[in-house]
């Protein structure tokens, strides 16, 4: 009984450590190409976009414990849908908006 | 010390408003001392005003609805009359300052707290009855819900009195709303009125989302609801995703005005098309929560009173989901007039003109529903009869609108204000009557007076004609809406017309009111003893009529869609009533909490707009501070036991050998 | 989300159910809501995207946005993630004791990211650079401001949990409050990952 207590305890410890790790490496790297500017802008965006999106990912893996067991599998589904609305809302705003100045330009 | 308050405030010198707001306060008072009489103050706030029950917080929603129907109406014929006097040539008794007010609270008051609270008040009522459970998910956010809407309409209806309403429009764009164009408190009273109806509202969506998805009783899948419960989920879907963007707008608009942001400001950087964009992101997936429910009752309603298994279901689904998916990806169309470019009028036009199609085929579901059935002429079918035959015209005026080059010309329109009445008033309005005349009974143990019924629907329908159609003509003959003074006296003739079109629905709104009176003194002689008045074929007729307060003694196990009429028709009901095990059901106690926060909430609303700083403070902090001692206390729950659920089964099943059935 | 593992050695007693399919209703609505929290914080991202590239460049430059700060805020908001995540697990084994101390830690964490953020504030304040200067800066203060006021409110919750948790014990009401505050907290990291890619680190580049 213990022992699979503590398999379960170390599971999660885990877990939370690695999460902590990953997410680490994926802040410390875009941050110093941010302040040392190794590439030009256009690839430093892309690469930050990367690490932002692999430490969102890590973390609602790691720290959320978000995954398919039938459990959570409705958070992943309402949350996936909301990312879609996500885009729609935010790219559609920046589309029209952008777009307002039409007649002026 | 109390900020921009000050006597002033009161509008001593306009008498309209004198004495409107003496009525309200003599009327408030005179029921206020009825109650008193009548000695009920404790039986309303232990029985109602604290309740967890979804049923009774249905009822408070629909008397809500109700009230603020009236004041609505109010404004509608102030606005009628005013333009018929206007168009004849005279100035008229509402001078412009006021008329804005009028319209804008007008559109407020009808979307805000009429529509929304007898839409989520029936979702309220029937949602748990259709999927066999006990309660929502959360029975107290259910009831905080209901209050924080009425301390806001209240809020609005203080703005009467006190200071004055917004004179922008329902929807407030900026500039004109912004601090330097609307200096004085009305806008803060219609922000702060719509943050605190947005949080009730948002906090229902969260609730109905967690009650659908988790409560469903066994055997339940997706494709075996109600369809009235898909769309509900659906609504629901649509309000927890577009009110936090109303929320964020609002609070963009108090920042610019409280704070001298400049988000919307025409300087240093500021976009009031910004504005347009988001609050339409809100606006549109609005009117569909308010329409999709609707569509839920239509289908309960053909089906059982056309005898038959609804047309489509897979279908009907289907659109409903299309629909949901859709409606985020038209709402440029509120706005194609204010300089986007062709490519992306032609994109949301193009998506406007889709999102018609799943609504066809759902108008042609319902039809076939009908078609062939035996059709009992109950009045919730004539609603349902003149939902198709108005919703068809205002729904195709809406396509005829979503052609870019078209609506340049009639954006703005009477044109534009027909359509949406057309399908608010032939969708929802019609679909909530429908909805009420269909489920009071489930409520009350007793049915609606059908004659009154039907004569309801006749005033209603003919007034909505008579109203709104000449709106479309004067919308073609130019037209423009919101006008209030020196209107052009070609258009005197149709202005007529719609007033007397107004009458008409006012007679129809007298008739609804002697309907429930009637049906009140009549009530033994009505009475509703098996439950199932209609001869239902969803969960929620399995009940007795009224609903015993812990709704099903034993959650039934589902096995087929129309599971209530499976078991009907095979005559399952003939149990043994001895045989059945009756366990102790765990019930949520009453809580007065909710009713606190709003009161707190009335204050911090009120105190916001009049920027009497303290007052705001401290009442935010007394809402934190109630919630957290609320949070101590472990003592949430009762438990109604087996004898006593055992006793109201049986006298159930004696009503329901008293009906002669078995 | 978090799902109790000890659950699975409970017997099935009715009241042991009820409250679990109680604490999976609280946490699936606790979900939801941070569902629309995120549709909230997409539109003020949107305002933010649409504001800064119509502003010059003038406006931007390391003056704003002084990276190294914003590195000490990011890793103590995640150092403060880890140590929830240890609350929870020191929840499971019922050793109050350290859930007492990760929560104080976990509230000391983001406590000094919010005072960071506020004197952040202050320092662009007081150069000229408030919100009432220019749209972007409306827009950059709203943006940051809200997700502080989240981690204001997150701080609140904490030391209420403290109290209750004193006063109560570790009933299962509390229990679940603990969780739906830790699956709160992570989120708000979530959302301050994307706060500092999108507004500081391209702010910066």
């Amino acid at each position: 009984m213990s022992s699979f207590l503590n398999f379960n305890m170390n599971k999660e410890i885990k877990s939370y450590l690695l999460g902590f790790l990953f997410s680490s490496l994926l802040t410390t790297l875009p941050f110093l190409l941010a302040i040392e500017k190794f590439f030009c802008s256009e690839v430093n965006y892309i690469i930050f976009l990367l690490c932002a999106i692999s430490q969102i990912i890590i973390h609602f893996v790691y720290f959320l414990h978000l995954s398919f067991d039938p459990e959570e599998r409705w958070n992943l589904i309402t949350l996936l849908f909301v990312i879609i609305i996500i885009f729609i809302v935010v790219f559609g705003s920046i589309w029209i908006m952008f777009n307002l100045n039409h007649n002026t330009m | 010390m109390f900020g921009k308050l000050t006597f002033d405030a009161i509008p001593y010198h306009e008498p309209i408003i004198m004495i409107t707001y003496i009525a309200i306060i003599l009327i408030a008072l005179c029921i206020a001392s009825t109650i008193t009489y009548y000695k009920k103050w404790k039986y309303l706030w232990s029985e109602w005003f604290t309740t967890v029950d979804h049923k009774k917080i249905s009822i408070m929603y629909g008397i809500l609805a109700f009230v603020m129907l009236f004041r609505g109406f109010v404004d509608a014929i102030l606005m009628r009359t005013q333009q018929v006097v206007a168009s004849a040539g005279f100035k008229g008794f509402l001078p412009p300052h006021h008329y804005d007010q009028i319209f804008t609270a007008h559109g407020v008051i009808m979307i805000f707290f009429v529509a929304m609270p007898l839409v989520i008040g029936l979702m309220n009522l029937v949602i748990p009855l259709q999927i066999g459970a006990r309660d929502v998910a959360f029975p107290f956010l259910n009831n905080l819900s209901f209050w924080l809407n009425v301390s806001s309409a209240v809020l609005l209806t203080l703005s009467l009195g006190i200071g004055e309403f917004a004179q922008t429009g329902w929807l407030a764009y900026p500039p004109l709303s912004g601090i330097k164009y609307s200096s004085g408190v009305g806008v803060d009273y219609w922000i702060w009125s719509l943050q605190i109806s947005g949080v009730g509202t948002t906090l229902t969506g969260i609730n109905f989302l967690v009650t659908i998805l988790k409560m469903r009783a066994p055997g339940m899948s997706f494709f075996k609801m109600p369809v009235f419960t898909w769309t509900s989920l659906c609504t629901n879907i649509l309000i927890v995703i577009s009110f936090p963007v109303l929320t964020v707008t609002l609070v963009l608009l108090t920042l610019d005005r409280y704070f001298n942001f400049h988000f919307f400001t025409n300087d240093l950087g500021g976009n009031a098309m910004m504005y347009v964009n988001l609050i339409w992101i809100w606006g549109h997936p609005e009117v569909y929560i308010l329409v999709l429910p609707v569509f839920g009752v239509f289908s309960e309603v053909v089906a059982t009173f056309s005898k038959k298994r609804l047309f489509g279901y897979v279908s009907l689904v289907w659109a409903t989901l299309s629909i949901t998916i859709l409606s985020f990806i038209v709402w440029l169309h509120h706005f194609f007039t204010m300089g986007a470019g062709a490519d992306v009028n032609t994109f949301f036009g193009i998506t406007t003109m889709i999102i018609a199609i799943p609504t066809g085929v759902k108008i042609f579901n319902w039809l076939f529903t009908i078609y062939q059935g035996r059709v009992h002429m109950h009045s919730s079918i004539l609603w349902t009869l003149g939902f198709l035959v108005t919703f068809s015209i205002g729904g195709m005026t809406g396509v005829l609108l979503s052609v870019p080059p078209a609506d340049f010309v009639l954006h703005n329109s009477l044109f534009l204000v027909a359509h949406f009445h057309n399908v608010i008033i032939g969708g929802v309005v019609f679909g909530c009557f429908a909805g009420i005349n269909y489920w009071f009974p489930k409520l009350f143990g007793f049915v609606l007076n059908e004659i009154w019924g039907k004569r309801a629907f006749w005033f209603w329908i003919i007034g909505f004609f008579l109203a709104f159609i000449p709106l479309y003509f004067l919308g073609l003959m130019g037209m423009t809406r919101r006008l209030s003074q020196n209107i052009d006296s070609e258009f005197h003739m149709l202005l007529c017309i719609a007033a007397i079109g107004a009458c008409f629905i006012g007679i129809g709104i007298i008739c609804q009111v002697i309907q429930f009176f009637i049906s009140i003194k009549e009530r033994r002689h009505n009475l509703d003893l098996t439950g199932d008045p209609w001869d239902g074929r969803t969960l929620e007729w399995s009940t007795s009529s009224p609903a015993p307060l812990y709704n099903f003694a034993i959650i039934p196990k589902v096995e087929d869609r129309d599971d209530f009429w499976r078991n009907k028709e095979g005559q399952h009901y003939n149990k043994l009533i001895n045989s059945i095990n009756y366990h102790d059901i765990h019930m949520p106690k009453n809580t007065g909490l909710g009713f606190m926060i709003s009161i707190f909430s009335l204050f911090f609303g009120f105190s916001a707009v009049w920027h009497i700083t303290w007052l705001c403070i401290l009442s935010f902090l007394a809402i934190i501070i109630s919630l957290f001692i609320n949070s101590l206390n472990e003592d949430t729950e009762y438990t109604i036991s087996a004898e006593e659920i055992k006793k109201i089964e049986h006298q159930y099943w004696k009503n329901i050998q008293k009906a002669g059935l078995k | 989300m978090i799902e109790n593992k000890f659950n699975n050695t409970i017997l099935n007693s009715n009241s042991s159910t009820h409250d679990k399919i109680s604490e999976t209703k609280k946490l699936f609505g606790l979900w939801i809501y941070l569902m629309s929290d995120c549709i909230m914080f997409a539109v003020l991202f949107a305002v933010y995207a649409i504001v800064s590239s119509n502003i010059s460049i003038n406006l931007i430059s390391n003056k704003i946005f002084n990276l190294s700060s914003i590195l000490l805020e990011t890793f103590l908001l995640l150092l403060s993630s880890l140590s929830c995540g240890f609350v929870v697990i020191a929840m499971n084994q019922k050793r109050i004791k350290m859930i007492y101390s990760f929560l104080t830690i976990t509230f000391i964490f983001g406590l000094i990211f919010l005072l960071m953020e506020v004197h952040e504030f202050y320092e662009l304040i007081i150069e000229n650079f408030g919100p009432d200067k220019n749209a972007f800066f409306s827009i950059f203060f709203t943006l940051v401001a809200t997700h502080g006021v989240h981690i204001f409110f997150g701080l609140i919750l904490i030391l209420s949990i403290l109290y209750q948790i004193k006063k109560l014990g570790l009933t299962n009401s509390i229990r679940t409050r603990i969780l739906c505050f830790s699956v709160f907290w992570h989120f708000l990291d979530i959302i301050w990952i994307c706060v500092f890619t999108f507004v500081y680190l391209n702010g910066a580049i």
